[in-house]
């Protein structure tokens, strides 16, 4: 499926300074919260631990 | 023109930070400053006033780094009056501690400055402070300046 | 994406149509459906958002409360048959692609005009090379094409357009552009993630006595923070709101019968903005003098030290000691590398050690900084030099701001004696209508002040927030077995102000465009180019219109020329939006008389180029002068002609 959320946003989050692992993961929620924004109450909390656990103890094993 | 070597932060008081906080407010006629120009306007609060500080509880507040050449000339010239000599500033680390003790003895009298007063009256009051030493003091240095050069 | 064709079957007026459309080809991307009223228009639309979002979006008089199958066709059916109504859709993507979009329900006949009904079952197929694959969960797979918060800005109602801008104030307009560009999805990542925070934070339960105070602080300081954010919502509605009323007043007595009534209100609108620029000057050169203040504050205070050092370095530099002969740190280098520049060996005490040691001892200390004191004096030079321009820089702003101050209080006067003309009028309405104005505007007032205050209020809770958030954490990094909990923290933080910070900046840049092509599309529309100077869109989102006079326009603009502006939005938010959707126009020169129609259909054509226009159209609006001019745009035409008969309505669409 081919990128739906706004380019712009997208290529803002490319451009930026900010480090590659926080732009992954802010590209990553986007398309959580595209999937999740015409659900009505989006079990949000289960989605983002698990992510966010994936990033910080991803990182605590390097 | 950096320095190679000394210290690499200037530092405050912990206690003062929350003053430093506040001259930050959205409400503050400085809002919109960085932590540098406050410190340095403290520091001259400070030697106006002829009050020094020691640090006790120390925390980092900006780096040296952050600093212009306009900012670390007028950091020199205030160590220099101090000491009476160029020397001082073979000792960067006594360069900043002097310049440190200068903006912790004049911190809480710039807040006041700030917000004393209604709103609007610290540019006025600043105004006519610089003013009456401009016209007492300056401005004649500056005439003779011209004469001899 | 546009619309290839839409087939009907027993949906309302609709028995069994396919109506096809033409695509977004350079010249001829509109298609027009032309239908009096009643006879469908409206119901088309609706045929689409039901197949879409299983909802029926626009509301039509005639049809509410009936049930949505076609009644002539459920009247044919016999007890206990089924009737089906389906809606198909065939769009083409972008990429050329076909998507087949269905919804269709059944309906049971149980007695005369009695149905019962399942839920209705929505479909997608993609084709894919030959052949048609069904599209897996295709509500969400059409929640990214097409979400249903965003589809009244591709599918609208010119009707209701006028209405919509009459009444959109800064904050529905700055909503409607969040929504189409997506924003409301980072300000959800946002959300989210600062109450994932507060889940981490709440789970420090038994840290320690003071994490747990902390912890307390802290969630009476968030409540508090979503509690003045909502205030503040409100009140800047009301301050909207309020901003409507007195224009609302003001519009009446500019249209009041006594024409020196109009023409004192017209000069009262137009200074308070006046006054509002001088304000904005007045605050922007206050600003700049606080500044130069600021700036000049170390100089002035600390002269003495400045011109002393100065004085030091000079007398220094004639002394010959700057620059030095050599620097001392260099001779203690020969020293320890033990050998000369030259190659003379250092290492043994005699002459040559010698005498490089004297040369060391003689020389000054500050030969080491000799470079750092020549720059240091050619900074304080600069500096001391500056110092001559303090008074002419301070004298010259505060002359200006003294101006702007006058040229306020003018205005101020001359406000004031229009209030006092106006309030004498011997006309009751017209003295009923500026007490209201003036009551209005105290309300807004009011709550331009109220707003400052709750801002200023939720800037230090957030301060508070983030001074208890600090010190938790330190709590936390006492205790080892919290390390990840913090880990996970500070991630959020980062992430938390990456989005903040990537949010604000595509505002701004969106604002930007929304502006610049709004004016763009609202002066290519509109007929009368030389009366208008320029359309803007301020950070609060209102949208202004400038007279070549000067004057804001917007609160004067005719019907027409608000249609005209409405369009020129729409179009602009398109241009901006993360979403490629055909648009569709209901109706949209109903409400206009035959010359701004006319003026309105000869620039149409310039209208969204290249994307596929529906225009659903009476035969009002659509006169002989209007097909004429839109003649080489049109790519399709269909006329929906409407039929009553004794069991049931039924529109058939014809090809022109």
């Amino acid at each position: 499926m081919s990128e739906t959320v706004n380019k712009r946003i997208i290529d803002k989050i490319k451009n930026s300074d900010l480090d590659d692992s926080i732009k992954e993961f802010l590209r990553t929620m986007l398309l959580v919260e595209l999937r999740n924004i015409e659900i009505g109450e989006p079990r949000y909390t289960d989605e983002y631990e698990a992510i966010i656990n994936k990033y910080v103890t991803g990182r605590r094993g390097k | 023109m950096t320095s190679e070597k000394g210290p690499d932060r200037f530092y405050i008081n912990r206690e003062d930070r929350k003053d430093y906080e506040r001259l930050l407010d959205r409400d503050s006629p400085f809002r919109d400053k960085e932590n540098k120009d406050l410190f340095i306007m403290a520091m001259a609060v400070g030697y106006t006033e002829g009050n020094k500080t020691r640090l006790k509880k120390r925390e980092g507040f900006f780096r040296e780094s952050y600093l212009d050449d306009r900012d670390r000339a007028i950091i020199y010239a205030l160590a220099v009056a101090e000491k009476g000599n160029l020397n001082v500033l073979l000792d960067k680390s006594e360069v900043f501690s002097i310049a440190e003790e200068y903006a912790a003895g004049g911190i809480k009298l710039l807040k006041d400055k700030a917000f004393s007063g209604e709103y609007g009256s610290c540019a006025r009051k600043l105004e006519t402070e610089l003013v009456e030493i401009f016209d007492k003091k300056i401005a004649n240095r500056l005439r003779q300046a011209d004469k001899t050069a | 994406m546009w619309i290839d064709y839409i087939k009907l079957k027993n949906f309302r007026q609709y028995k069994d149509e396919k109506i096809t459309f033409a695509p977004p080809e350079k010249d001829k991307n509109f298609t027009v459906l032309q239908g009096a009223n009643g006879s469908g228009k409206t119901n088309l639309v609706n045929a689409i958002t039901w197949c879409l979002y299983g909802e029926e979006l626009r509301s039509d008089k005639k049809y509410e409360g009936l049930p949505i199958y076609n009644t002539a066709a459920f009247e044919e059916l016999e007890l206990g048959e089924k009737c089906e109504v389906e809606v198909e859709i065939q769009m083409i993507e972008a990429s050329g692609h076909k998507m087949l979009l269905t919804r269709s329900q059944e309906f049971r006949k149980l007695e005369q005009l009695s149905a019962s009904s399942d839920k209705s079952t929505f479909t997608m197929m993609r084709l894919l090379g030959r052949e048609w694959t069904n599209v897996i969960d295709p509500s969400y797979v059409l929640s990214r094409l097409i979400p249903k918060s965003i589809e009244r800005y591709f599918f609208f109602d010119g009707e209701r357009l006028d209405d919509y801008f009459k009444k959109a104030t800064g904050e529905d307009i700055k909503e409607a552009v969040f929504d189409v560009s997506q924003l409301n999805l980072l300000e959800k990542m946002i959300e989210h993630l600062t109450k994932m925070k507060s889940k981490y934070f709440s789970e420090c339960k038994g840290l320690s006595p003071l994490a747990e105070e902390l912890r307390q602080k802290l969630q009476i300081r968030q409540r508090s923070l979503k509690e003045g954010m909502e205030q503040l919502g409100t009140s800047k509605k009301e301050r909207d709101e309020a901003e409507e009323k007195e224009e609302e007043y003001s519009r009446k007595l500019k249209a009041a019968s006594i024409s020196d009534i109009r023409k004192l209100e017209e000069d009262r609108s137009q200074l308070e903005k006046d006054m509002r620029t001088l304000e904005d000057q007045i605050e922007s050169y206050e600003s700049e003098k606080l500044d130069l203040l600021v700036a000049f504050h170390p100089l002035v205070v600390l002269h003495e030290p400045l011109f002393s050092i100065k004085e030091l370095i000079s007398k220094r530099t004639e002394a010959g000691d700057i620059p030095p002969d050599y620097k001392r740190n260099f001779l203690e280098k020969l020293l320890e590398k033990r050998r000369c520049i030259c190659g003379t060996d250092l290492s043994k005490e005699d002459e040559h050690r010698k005498q490089i040691r004297k040369a060391m001892e003689d020389c000054d200390a500050i030969s080491d900084i000799s470079a750092e004191l020549i720059t240091t004096n050619a900074k304080v030079s600069s500096m001391l030099d500056d110092l001559r321009h303090f008074q002419p820089k301070r004298i010259k702003l505060g002359k200006m701001i003294n101006d702007l101050r006058k040229r306020r209080e003018t205005k101020n006067r001359q406000m004031r004696e229009i209030a006092e003309k106006i309030g004498q009028c011997d006309v009751d309405q017209i003295r009923f209508w500026d007490s209201k104005r003036l009551e209005w505007k105290g309300v807004r007032d009011e709550k331009i002040s109220e707003i400052a205050r709750m801002e200023l209020k939720i800037s230090e809770t957030k301060n508070e927030i983030s001074a208890t958030e600090e010190a938790l954490k330190k709590e936390m990094r006492k205790q080892k077995e919290y390390e990840e909990r913090l880990e996970k923290l500070n991630f959020c933080d980062k992430s938390l102000n990456a989005a903040r910070r990537v949010k604000d900046e595509i505002m701004a840049n969106v604002r930007e465009e929304v502006e610049d092509r709004t004016r763009k599309e609202f002066f290519d529309l509109i007929w009368k180019k030389e009366t208008y100077r320029d359309v803007t869109i301020d950070d609060n989102y209102n949208v202004s219109v400038m007279h070549q006079s000067g004057r804001h326009a917007r609160g004067t603009l005719s019907a027409g020329e608000r249609q005209v502006l409405a369009l020129a939005f729409m179009a602009a938010l398109n241009s901006v939006s993360g979403f490629d959707v055909p648009i569709i126009i209901d109706t949209p020169l109903a409400r206009l008389s035959s010359e701004p129609k006319k003026n309105i259909a000869m620039n149409l054509p310039n209208y969204l180029k290249g994307k596929q226009v529906t225009l659903l159209v009476t035969e009002e609006e659509y006169t002989r002068e209007v097909r004429e001019r839109l003649a080489n745009r049109v790519g399709r035409e269909h006329l929906i002609s409407f039929k009553e008969t004794g069991i049931g309505n039924l529109a058939k669409v014809v090809p022109l």
